[in-house]
């Protein structure tokens, strides 16, 4: 018998052996870094699907849509959702450009949404809403009152939306932005990330 | 000398009685401003400790469910300001401070664990995996070796 004849098997029993002991530490150091850290916001509709949003709003009417935000930054955020409300002539936040150079609408919020989600979970949370408006005949405009968010009233007085003929429609424009805390500054940023949901607020 | 005396007290009686509620009414926005403002560096104080403790590698949901109990606290005393029900307001900023009490002992508990969990798991799975790994060659090689020498002494005899 030839010793030499078993050198080969040997030897890959022996790197067999000899990585399967390095497992650990090759799995520690053969991990693809993550490139890509970002923030999901979402909204769906009362079914928990991406349909049957809200469209012709009745006063007094509650609607269910659910408002999510899926963090993946690689930290767990500090992010406040500021609940907004427009008619079709008030500013919308920027939605094209890259992101850095986005900006928020000027518009005064109406309520604001705390949430902490942790990296690589998300936060989901329900959203009942109302509005109470009336119609004005003679200027030809829905005049608001306020807007009942899960049983917080908040105050739309001020807000009016004229008809608009062209889609045949008194537009309303509830939106929701996302802000971060920047532990730097101590302060929030705008995240530059919106959803929306848009209403023909009905007269019936 | 005397009515002018009298006619001055009593209208300082009346600016006073004018003025209670507008002095109340301030003094009540005042507070209530302040104890939404502690109550928000409250939540950011609590967020960082929570953070701190995520890069030691801690679990941090229990911490997160209990920022976002605070949070949602903090918003509606801070719809309350807005709207100019202070009350509401300095009972929810209350209510939220008091949902954080303790919250930074939790979070430097977790931390610790995390972190010491943290240097086990260094230990055993990688300084024990390397020197597994370097032992399991130099024990093949010195094997091969003892073999080998064996193997060229049986041939020597045989010769």
């Amino acid at each position: 018998m030839n010793i030499r004849e078993y050198q080969v098997p040997f030897l890959v029993i022996v790197a067999v052996l000899a990585l399967l002991v390095a497992s650990p530490v090759l799995s520690r150091l053969l991990v693809f870094p993550r490139t890509e850290f970002f923030t999901e916001l979402w909204l769906l509709g009362p079914g928990h699907m991406a349909e049957d949003y809200p469209y012709n709003v009745t006063r007094g009417q509650n609607y269910t849509v659910f408002l999510g935000v899926g963090d993946r930054l690689g930290y767990c955020g500090y992010y406040r959702v500021e609940v907004k409300f427009r008619n079709q002539s008030q500013p919308v936040p920027e939605s094209f450009g890259p992101l850095g150079n986005r900006s928020s609408s000027g518009l005064p919020s109406l309520y604001s949404i705390v949430a902490f989600v942790g990296d690589e979970l998300v936060w989901e949370t329900p959203l009942t809403f109302s509005f109470d408006y009336s119609y004005n005949e003679g200027l030809g405009q829905v005049e608001f009152s306020s807007l009942t968010l899960n049983g917080s009233v908040l105050d739309l007085s001020g807000y009016v939306s004229g008809w608009n003929a062209t889609r045949s429609e008194f537009y309303g424009n509830l939106f929701f932005e996302t802000w971060i805390y920047n532990g730097t500054t101590q302060g929030f940023q705008y995240h530059e990330r919106f959803v929306g949901l848009r209403f023909n607020m009905t007269l019936s | 000398m005397r009515s002018v005396l009298f006619w001055f007290a009593g209208l300082a009686c009346v600016l006073l009685v004018a003025c209670a509620p507008s002095l109340v009414h301030s003094a009540g926005e005042h507070d209530a401003g302040l104890a939404v403002a502690n109550a928000e560096s409250r939540v950011a104080e609590c967020y960082n400790f929570a953070l701190e403790a995520e890069r030691a590698g801690a679990n941090v949901s229990e911490l997160l469910r209990i920022l976002n109990e605070a949070g949602d606290l903090l918003s509606k005393a801070e719809l309350a300001f807005g709207v100019g029900d202070y009350d509401g307001a300095g009972v929810y900023a209350a209510q939220c401070e008091g949902r954080l009490a303790g919250f930074e002992v939790q979070a430097q508990a977790l931390r610790d664990s995390a972190a010491w969990q943290r240097q086990l798991d260094l230990m055993v799975n990688v300084v024990g995996s390397a020197a597994g790994t370097v032992a399991v060659l130099v024990g093949g090689w010195l094997v091969w070796r003892f073999l080998k020498k064996r193997h060229g002494v049986a041939e020597a005899a045989a010769a």
